[in-house]
């Protein structure tokens, strides 16, 4: 009777990330440890570990590669958390054996926010990058170590694929794209509330405040204390209060860099099915710097 | 930065502020291998409890060499990881154990370690996979260092240093003449010391203007692709990142003029 329990568990489990009708994946956006530790075998299979290296040297999920997440997200001017230019990208996706068809999990650290949101920042890259079945593991390493499920310490070394990105451009929005769409879209900022209401500021933005217009969705509202996301109905309704409950209205998210709004561009489309939701990864960095840029309150 | 001192200056630092301040980094085996070196009177403690602890680069490396260069590498500082690192390379994959534990032989200072890494021990010329890598290697052999095409950007600079104040980092990437041999162009990366670092200890660096502000620097943020890679005229045109006498820190040594080079215009 327990092990039907459990089953049913983990069933309805699976079933809170399924993805979303109309997708062209082939994988649950966000896959559980249990579903990893049963899937390794599968040689579609690609596990991208994004910690640091010597963490990953000292114990890593078996067959995990490690590109660590400096090296998907580079600072490039005066912008932190900016996508690498298309050569480099190329090659860091090939690098990990990555292939068109490869069923990528993101495996991170999720003890602490800013390791959290550079899971998603890695997923929401590959997705731009085209590859369309990114997964990111619940909870992350941390889970799965204190689940006891087996770790390695052989260094893995794929062979290299050839895949050409196929860059999904309509998933970043630059900042005159932002000061188009307000008013016309729904702009939301992924901070914190003191940071969204201009209590609080980054020394390296410029301007406290918000872009005008902007709805506030915090992404770190969207975890359990464990790094584990919150259900898919709590997730819906978190964002149905910000954004609506219409999949079809157009979405911009943004934070101060980038990473923390990777979360909610990740979940709102990925997860709860929004269709047009797009990233302004400049975020405040950016809009903050420009005097003409219109800033909230 | 010795050569600033008389020979009075020189006996008054190794008394005072090399045992003072350099010491608590130059350490013994156990200093690396069980417990990590005291920086600035603060100890992180033993790597591995009583055990003798043979590689762990992030503890046995990082402790000392974590202000600069170790956040060089991981992108932690500047944004752009080292490609090495990213290739899952650490800092023993390239500095060996002669290196490191030394073979005997006592050098001056550390460009001349005979055992330092090079980036052609790995990378030789003639083996690259492009016409336009080998190419550009070959027309800028003993011209201009690996560093100052492949360093991926900014880098630690450390201003205005005082004994026990300490000195203020700042971002910077800076190219001009190699200070050794006063031909080559590479990075450049600006040391602390100014005119009165020393003053309370009794030195007054007499001979202050013999040496540069700016030395030549392995920059640990390398990356396959630059701009200066990608593009000739961002040195040849643009001359970006070239010290100018603008550019120059206020009140720094004479020395620093001769490493101000201006590049060519070339046809492409």
């Amino acid at each position: 009777m327990k092990k039907v329990i459990a089953w049913g568990i983990f069933v309805f489990c699976l079933a809170l990330f399924l993805p979303t009708a109309g997708n062209t994946r082939s994988i649950d956006p966000v896959v559980s440890t249990v579903w990893l530790a049963g899937n390794t075998q599968d040689p579609k299979i690609v596990i991208v570990d994004i910690r640091k290296v010597e963490d990953y040297k000292a114990g890593h999920i078996p067959k995990a590669v490690n590109i660590f997440y400096n090296t998907w997200a580079i600072t490039e001017g005066k912008l932190r958390n900016q996508v690498p230019p298309v050569d480099d990208l190329t090659d860091i996706i090939n690098s990990a054996g990555i292939t068109a068809d490869s069923k990528v999990i993101i495996v991170g650290n999720s003890d602490i926010p800013p390791n959290r949101s550079n899971i998603t920042r890695v997923a929401w890259t590959l997705e731009y990058a085209g590859i369309e079945n990114v997964a990111i593991l619940d909870g992350g390493w941390e889970k799965w170590v204190a689940e006891k499920k087996p770790v390695s310490t052989d260094i893995v070394k794929p062979k290299a694929s050839d895949f050409q990105p196929k860059l999904n451009k309509n998933m970043p929005v630059t900042k005159d794209g932002v000061k188009t769409a307000i008013g016309k879209e729904i702009i939301v900022d992924t901070r914190d509330p003191d940071f969204y209401e201009g209590k609080k500021k980054l020394d390296f933005v410029a301007r406290a405040g918000r872009i005008k217009s902007a709805v506030n969705l915090p992404s770190m509202t969207v975890y359990n204390p464990n790094g584990t996301f919150k259900s898919k109905k709590e997730l819906a309704d978190m964002a149905a209060k910000a954004v609506g409950s219409d999949p079809n209205k157009n979405i911009i998210v943004y934070c101060d860099t980038g990473r923390l709004a990777s979360v909610w561009a990740y979940l709102l489309k990925n997860v709860l099915g929004y269709k047009n939701v797009r990233m302004y990864d400049g975020s405040s960095e950016d809009w903050m710097a420009d005097p003409a840029a219109p800033v909230e309150p | 930065m010795s050569g600033r001192f008389s020979a009075k200056e020189k006996k008054i630092f190794d008394d005072k502020v090399f045992q003072r301040s350099c010491r608590s980094c130059h350490a013994s085996c156990g200093d690396c291998h069980v417990s990590s070196p005291k920086v600035g009177g603060v100890s992180t403690g033993l790597i591995k409890g009583h055990e003798f602890v043979a590689k762990n680069d992030a503890k046995t490396c990082a402790t000392c060499h974590g202000g600069r260069v170790y956040p060089e590498f991981t992108g932690d500082f500047g944004g752009q990881a080292d490609v090495h690192y990213q290739k899952g390379m650490t800092c023993l994959n390239c500095h060996n154990k002669a290196e490191l534990h030394g073979t005997g032989t006592l050098y001056t200072s550390k460009t001349d370690v005979r055992e330092k890494p090079s980036c052609t021990n790995c990378h030789k010329p003639g083996s690259e996979k492009t016409d336009k890598a080998r190419s550009s290697h070959a027309q800028h052999k003993d011209k201009v260092s690996c560093y100052a095409c492949h360093s991926g950007g900014s880098y630690t600079n450390c201003y205005d240093c005082h004994i026990g104040k300490g000195a203020t980092p700042k971002p910077g990437f800076y190219l001009g003449l190699n200070p050794k041999d006063k031909k080559s162009v590479t990075t450049l990366r600006l040391v602390p010391t100014v005119r009165d670092t020393f003053r309370s200890a009794g030195i007054t660096q007499d001979n202050y203007d013999s040496v540069p502000n700016y030395w030549a620097t392995s920059t640990h943020n390398i990356k396959k692709r630059t701009e200066r890679t990608r593009s000739c005229e961002v040195c040849h045109k643009d001359k970006q990142n070239f010290l100018t006498k603008e550019m120059l820190i206020k009140d720094g040594s004479k020395a620093n003029s001769l490493l101000i080079y201006s590049p060519k215009p070339v046809k492409q």
